[in-house]
């Protein structure tokens, strides 16, 4: 009979202080879970420690100092990447992760969880207000902080099946090495009020204590033998990025990807990134330069230049050639419900954030993304590819490619990124491991 | 005989249909899915107690067809001139201390301090349905929602939404009153009528035989292969104190006590009858019926808190919780503060964490207090490291129960200062001593090696920092109170159950 045991990781590279922060030069952290005879509980991986804010002078966070409520302590991480300890070979990494978290998280969440579960092991919260309150300013940040637990979303993680850890000869992956690039303060820490040298948020920074991972190992059943080689399925996420600057925005992508279940992105005005003035993990739809939002009037999506999977151009509510009141606010509920829908299948989502107030055009000033209601904008745009078979469309050998009409009339780069949620398949053997993509 | 047994649920409760026949007759027993075209009967009974008073009641089912497990019980508190509302927490379930369901002679499922093991049940329901569903059956209304501030701070929000801004310092209760709040989150909620006493109306719901026999979530009781009479038995909490929640207002009448209305309390059982053939056939197949089912066992343990100014950390405290020769799933545990009963609105059933101290002058002092926990069985801890990040005790308590609890980081860690400072029913709601804050410290621990506990028993690995004394003067006492998921089987031959430890 199989049994479980609980592992406790700590950093390999971490500082004797136990402190980590970006300010002071620790911006990657790694864990090593090593090669052993039992197979890892995806699902289970945690990664736990303090968070603590401060502001430039290692003083306690006040004012107008602030982090995305929307994502808690999901922000810090820039990137996560996981490979096999034995070959150092990259199983899966995904870029941008505060990005894909601030599509996926609103989208999957609803205003309870964030107030109450999501609150408690990741710090985000209902309301900008209360989060800056109970988090950034907490009282006790010099010595307890924060405490939090989160899960990494990922497509290995978050499979069905124990991950292998034997050796690569056993029948396993040879061990894992999950690494994660902490994001620079100025992407995580903002401004409410829009002025990046304001004397709250200017060179303050984020710090973590006592990190670990913490997930659940199972001990096979000594009577089933492993074999020597085998294959492990399971769905990832793959980032891309791109701007665009014009009424015509067209995207294409070679994803050489051949199993894909549906594309999904988020848009911020470029020059939020990395910018302690903005919120660099918002969304929003497009925006002038002045600000006002660049309404979408028409958006399809294609596969080997071809419209796909919808035969037909989205004309939106914002459409001249519609008979509604183009100069309304509110987002096409077309372009929302693909876009839950390619986050997860719209017909199984219970539990979501999205809402008239979340999802409608606004301006992009600090003084109005800044101070959204029902938990932070849930802007975006996807389509899915597949929710009835699970296995995916082939996009190896064609391009993707989306072409969005809007009002972006004057000169305003937009960031645009993209997420591909697709089907991937981890070979081990004797020889090593591969993905299949 | 072997049992397999997993911490899954799913897989645990399930039972083995003869080979021969699998696929032939559904499995009319295990709560599921079956053909779309067998034809279903059901008929309900009204059933009234055959034994009532105000501290005991009981009910024999009759033997025929199969009891739907959410058949209802209902109960109603008298008319009371004093205006007690129902704990937020629990609801009419604060009304039961035990709770058993017996077969023959023989006690087929027992819950001791039934009222503390619905309080920790009762937050793993989504804040949605408590509001939307509870609050009418059962009175639980654990449901949160942001309070935003009021533009003008006038208090007058009549949902324009240029009168309301979007700033919600805090999260507070949402009983589906509207609340528009100042700064100073001057809000004021009260129960609602249907969820307190007065002098001509006492508050009448209901609560499902599923939640106090957590096994009818997974099978239910095939009644009309049972020759022996099946009781249900309850045993009420104490008439003062610990029934509703006082007011405020109503803060020198603790010794008022609230009465069971005897003359409403019913069983409205449902009665499932598959058509004659199968249920005869079914019943041939399984005349040697098992099935195994989670039971829950009680430990108590007082620990001492000192008194208020000069509290201190327990130290390391090992405490058997027993379990020795049992095959155990899970622990999980709650901590009651003694000194707090009905002058809060949650009343006893809370689990208190640790003391902060968000103001010392030094801020490096600020603090929130930790629970250092593990748990050792087998001479092996659970945890390899002594797990004292309340964020990863709160992770294990979701994969404990495979379910997330919905409630606030305050209320759990008692960490940020997120609750609302408006009262419901005259209480802070962030107060630790009376409203929500720091009082569901639950802790949970699920035990995943797959072994069958040796006898020496579970051993409690817990230091906690200081407690908070809610006495104003003197030392305070809290209860430790341990719950032990224990395997066990049933078996119905010939008509008789029999019950075993697995």
């Amino acid at each position: 009979m199989s049994s479980r045991q609980n592992l406790q990781v700590t950093p390999s590279n971490h500082t004797s202080t136990g402190k980590i922060s970006y300010k002071d030069g620790n911006p990657l952290i790694q864990f090593i879970i090593g090669e052993q005879g039992r197979m890892l509980i995806g699902s289970s991986v945690r990664l736990v420690g303090d968070l603590s804010i401060f502001k430039a002078d290692d003083t306690l966070s006040t004012g107008s100092l602030r982090m995305s409520e929307q994502l808690g302590v999901y922000s810090i991480i820039d990137s996560l990447t996981i490979k096999s300890q034995a070959t150092h070979q990259v199983i899966e990494e995904i870029r941008h992760f505060p990005r894909f978290m601030a599509s996926y998280l609103p989208v999957t969440s609803s205003e309870q969880d964030n107030a109450g579960h999501l609150s408690m092991t990741a710090l985000t919260s209902v309301n900008y207000d209360n989060q800056q309150h109970s988090v950034v300013e907490i009282p006790s940040a010099r010595n307890t902080g924060n405490s939090f637990a989160i899960n990494l979303p990922c497509g290995l993680f978050m499979g069905q099946n124990p991950i292998p850890l034997m050796a690569n000869g056993a029948g396993g992956v040879g061990g894992l090495l999950v690494e994660i690039q902490l994001a620079p303060d100025s992407n995580v820490l903002f401004d409410e009020d829009g002025s990046s040298t304001s004397d709250a948020v200017k060179d303050a920074f984020y710090q973590l204590k006592n990190l670990s991972i913490n997930c659940e190992v199972m001990t096979p059943d000594p009577s089933v033998q492993m074999p020597p080689a085998s294959t492990f399925e399971y769905n990832s996420i793959s980032s891309y990025f791109t701007t665009f600057n014009s009424t015509n925005a067209i995207v294409n992508f070679n994803l050489g990807l051949s199993r894909v279940l549906g594309v999904f992105g988020n848009i911020i005005s470029a020059d939020k990134i990395n910018n302690r003035g903005q919120n660099g993990l918002s969304n929003n739809y497009p925006v002038n330069k002045d600000g006002t939002s660049a309404k979408i009037t028409q958006l399809f999506f294609t596969r080997g230049g071809e419209r796909f999977p919808l035969e037909y151009n989205v004309d939106t509510l914002q459409n001249s050639n519609l008979t509604y009141n183009e100069n309304n606010d509110t987002a096409d509920p077309q372009i929302v419900q693909e876009y839950m829908n390619a986050i997860t299948q719209f017909s199984k989502l219970r539990r979501t954030s999205a809402s008239p107030l979340n999802t409608k055009y606004t301006a992009g000033t600090p003084a109005v993304v800044n101070f959204k209601v029902d938990g932070g904008s849930v802007a975006g745009i996807g389509i899915a590819y597949d929710v009835i078979s699970g296995q995916g469309v082939d996009f190896s050998s064609v391009n993707w490619g989306m072409n969005m009409i809007c009002d972006l009339t004057s000169d305003s780069p937009q960031a645009f990124y993209l997420f591909v949620h697709s089907k991937q398949t981890l070979a081990f053997s004797q020889q090593g491991i591969s993905v299949v993509r | 005989m072997s049992y397999a047994t997993s911490s899954d649920q799913s897989t645990m409760m399930s039972q083995s249909p003869s080979p021969a026949n699998a696929g032939a007759i559904p499995d009319l027993v295990k709560i599921g899915q079956i053909p779309t075209n067998t034809a279903i009967d059901i008929e309900t009974d009204i059933l009234d107690p055959v034994v009532h008073s105000d501290t005991f009641c009981r009910f024999q089912l009759q033997n025929k067809g199969i009891l739907h497990s959410n058949s209802k019980i209902i109960l109603r508190l008298a008319p009371n001139g004093v205006a007690g509302f129902l704990p937020v927490g629990v609801g009419i379930h604060s009304l039961i201390e035990r709770c058993a369901l017996r077969v023959g002679t023989k006690t087929m499922c027992e819950i001791d301090d039934y009222n503390h093991y619905a309080g920790y049940k009762s937050m793993f329901l989504a804040n949605e349905h408590q509001k939307q569903r509870e609050m009418y059956m059962s009175g639980r209304r654990l449901a949160h929602k942001p309070y935003y501030t009021d533009a003008d701070g006038a208090n007058n929000f009549f949902g324009d939404e240029t009168v309301l801004t979007t700033k919600a310092e805090r999260v507070g209760l949402d009983n589906g009153a509207c609340v528009s709040t100042t700064d100073a989150q001057a809000v004021s909620l009260t129960a609602r009528e249907w969820l307190r006493t007065s002098s001509n109306y006492g508050p009448e719901l209901t609560i499902s035989l599923q939640e106090l026999f957590p096994f009818l979530t997974q099978n239910q009781l095939p009644l009309f292969m049972m020759n022996e009479p099946v009781t249900i038995e309850l045993f009420f909490s104490k008439s003062a104190g610990e029934r509703v929640c006082l007011p405020e207002s109503a803060s020198n009448s603790t010794a008022t006590d609230f009465t069971i209305d005897t003359t409403a309390t019913q069983l409205v059982a449902d009665y499932q009858y598959f058509p004659q053939e199968m249920m005869e056939q079914y019943a041939q197949q399984n005349r040697n019926l098992s099935f195994t089912y989670s039971d829950y066992r009680l430990a108590k343990r007082t620990i001492e808190v000192n008194a208020s100014g000069s509290e201190a950390s327990t130290g390391q405290l090992i405490i058997n919780v027993g379990g020795a020769g049992r095959l155990v799933t899970k622990v999980f545990t709650s901590l009651e503060d003694n000194n707090i009963k009905s002058l809060s609105v949650l009343n006893k059933y809370h689990s208190r964490g640790l003391s902060r101290d968000y103001t010392n002058a030094n801020e490096a002092l600020r603090n929130n207090g930790k629970l250092t926990a593990n748990i050792k069985y087998n001479d092996h801890f659970l945890y390899p490291v002594d797990v004292d990040n309340s964020a990863l005790q709160f992770n294990y308590l979701v994969q404990g129960e495979g379910m997330v609890p919905f409630i606030q980081r305050e209320e759990y860690n008692f960490e940020g200062e997120s609750l609302a400072s408006g009262t419901y029913e005259g209480w802070a709601q962030n107060s630790e001593d009376n409203g929500l804050a720091n009082n569901f410290f639950y802790q949970c621990y699920k035990l995943n090696r797959n072994e069958r506990v040796n006898s020496r028993g579970i051993e409690i690995y817990n230091t906690w920092d200081k407690i908070k004394n809610s006495k104003a003067t003197g030392a305070n006492t809290t209860t430790l109170r341990t719950y032990l998921e224990i395997v066990r089987v049933a078996q119905l031959q010939d008509g008789a159950m029999e019950t075993f430890f697995a």
